[in-house]
């Protein structure tokens, strides 16, 4: 009797035993295997990571939430439920980089981009400004270290740049995307950044041709968003009168063409000074969100005016740019709030002034004040937990 | 032999079919429970078809891959899951707390190992409720649980060359702190 079971176990067919592996929570999913070789062939399978994330990704509430232990000067990053008034954290995810025992690298990261339970991180080295860049997976503790892209040279001289980290539905592939503004050049009308793009498929990256990147300058650490299989970044063009105009530069993964994006009017829209502009691209929904975050005083050392957040109701309609906030001027003291994103429910994130973060939401007005605090570089995002990584035991994959 | 189906459910028609297994057991089913076996409403339907004059109200559809100890459960499973609904039609919060109950009360009467059959059985009728519930009843059975505990829930023996477990169980060491005893 207990034979002819064992039998019936073993033929079960694949897509049953891969419906009991997606109802497993990823840890039991990994304890799996180890059970026997087809049960591992089913789990470390790209077709298998995949079902799991649709899967997942149709039922997460998950909101990811990066912070810094001040104390020791390492980030963490915690989950809270989406859907919990509260806010309460529960799962916390420590930097592999960090752990007593790390024997892998030190410094600050900061989270340039999250896209299927991928974050992409880069330390904070502020000497070179971009150093090392990371894909790290924290639920199946796996991390890559990127190989250094291949436009940084010293001898382009001080430059700035921009990252961005996304996922290209036509390749099926992930991909981080360096837009590296030349400060020499920032003031001249007719130069275009160097733009190189990293493919996880191939673990290489490759230089755009110059022709196809917009004349523009991007600020470097400026926040990006991904969505609609798309790369955004605020820019801005330099115009005859003088003057910095901002748009929103897009780079679509999948064909890898380059457009723009209008931005509403607002005031202080154009400005003599680029860095004196603090504007930020956020993900909204399926759409793109403009933060404001007052104008940058160089005396004072803080932003200053108030804080601006723009939606756009319509992907890609200029036209639908709807205003949502407008806070009053805080320029004596206080100093700007600064959104970080949104939740799925439409409530907006913000850090005050003096790090503590609070949610604001703009169909009822109300404030939360959510007793946790953020940093500078604090990163916000729907989290989808993901197996990605997971079926890459080569290929300079690291499990910790 | 014949397992004539009791209790009437009174929200169903008085149609009867009648299903026969690989071990050559015969069912009589209300038709209601028999069309949530999807295998079983697409012959039916097949049949009906086919047979636009015909006008019987019995017919009998062979079930050549699944013995009668499975398709009995299935039935009863399949009853209650329609008792529960129609009690219920109007608040699905009620039926989902009716329906975790009587799935709870429903796993204490089987053991692990008729699960497979049960789950083999549900796939080729392609009843779709039941399989869900046993893959959630296995998947919850070895959720955070060893991989002997795993091995020996399914029946399964390693088939790793040695030296290739150990290197496995290297790699993922933290997923094996903190399982559950067996």
């Amino acid at each position: 009797m207990s034979d002819d079971n064992n039998k019936n176990w073993e033929c079960l067919p694949g897509e049953i035993v891969t419906d009991i592996f997606l109802r497993l929570p990823i840890k039991s999913i990994i304890i799996c295997t180890s059970v026997s070789k087809t049960w591992r062939r089913l789990i470390q399978n790209p077709a298998f990571i995949s079902t799991h994330l649709i899967h997942h990704s149709n039922t997460s509430h998950n909101f990811l939430l990066s912070r810094l232990c001040l104390q020791h000067h390492q980030e963490f990053y915690t989950l809270h439920n989406e859907d919990d008034p509260d806010f309460t954290q529960h799962t916390k995810f420590d930097s592999p980089f960090h752990a007593p025992k790390s024997k892998y690298y030190y410094g600050t990261f900061r989270v340039v981009g999250m896209c299927n339970g991928l974050l992409c991180l880069v330390d904070d080295d502020i000497l070179t400004d971009i150093n090392k860049l990371f894909l790290w997976n924290p639920c199946v503790r796996k991390f890559l270290k990127l190989p250094d892209p291949n436009i940084i040279s010293f001898t382009l001289g001080e430059f700035t740049a921009s990252i961005g980290f996304g996922f290209d539905p036509k390749t099926n592939d992930y991909k981080v995307v360096m837009v590296v503004t030349l400060l020499y050049r920032l003031h001249h009308s007719r130069s275009r950044p160097m733009v190189t793009v990293y493919s996880l498929s191939t673990g290489k990256w490759r230089m755009f041709k110059d022709h196809v990147v917009p004349t523009c300058a991007v600020r470097g650490r400026e926040p990006q968003a991904f969505v609609n299989g798309a790369l955004h970044w605020l820019a801005w063009k330099r115009t005859n009168d003088r003057k910095f105009h901002p748009f929103v530069l897009v780079l679509d993964l999948g064909d890898e063409i380059f457009s723009e994006i209008s931005l509403p009017e607002f005031p202080g829209y154009t400005c003599e000074s680029a860095e004196a502009l603090g504007t930020s691209v956020s993900v909204y929904g399926n759409s793109i969100a403009l933060f404001h975050n007052g104008n940058y005083s160089f005396e004072r050392q803080h932003f200053s005016g108030c804080l601006n957040i723009w939606v756009m109701k319509e992907y890609g309609v200029a036209s639908s740019w709807t205003n949502v906030l407008t806070t009053i001027d805080q320029d004596r003291g206080g100093g700007v709030p600064r959104a970080l994103g949104f939740k799925r429910n439409g409530e907006v994130v913000l850090l005050k002034d003096g790090g503590q973060i609070i949610l604001w939401n703009p169909e009822s007005q109300n404030i939360k004040h959510l007793r946790i605090t953020g940093y500078q570089y604090s990163f916000v995002g729907s989290y989808v937990e993901s197996l990605v990584l997971l079926d890459k035991s080569t290929k300079g994959v690291v499990t910790y | 032999m014949s397992n004539q189906s009791e209790s009437p459910n009174p929200t169903s028609s008085s149609n009867k079919i009648t299903l026969k297994t690989s071990d050559n057991e015969v069912f009589e089913v209300e038709e209601a429970v028999a069309m949530k076996f999807c295998t079983v409403k697409q012959y039916f339907d097949d049949e009906n078809n086919n047979n636009v004059t015909s006008g019987t109200s019995t017919t009998l559809i062979p079930l050549p891959n699944v013995e009668s100890h499975p398709l009995a459960i299935l039935i009863t499973y399949c009853k209650k899951h329609l008792e529960i609904k129609a009690n219920n039609a109007d608040n699905k919060k009620e039926m989902e707390i009716d329906m975790e109950h009587y799935e709870r009360e429903f796993l204490k009467n089987v053991m692990p190992q008729e699960l497979t059959e049960l789950i083999l059985a549900a796939n080729y009728l392609n009843f779709k409720e039941a399989l869900d519930f046993f893959c959630r009843a296995v998947a919850s059975a070895i959720q955070n649980k060893s991989v002997e505990y795993v091995r020996k829930f399914f029946g399964l023996e390693s088939d790793f060359k040695p030296g290739e477990e150990e290197k496995l169980r290297e790699e993922f060491a933290w997923s094996f702190e903190g399982v559950d005893e067996d």
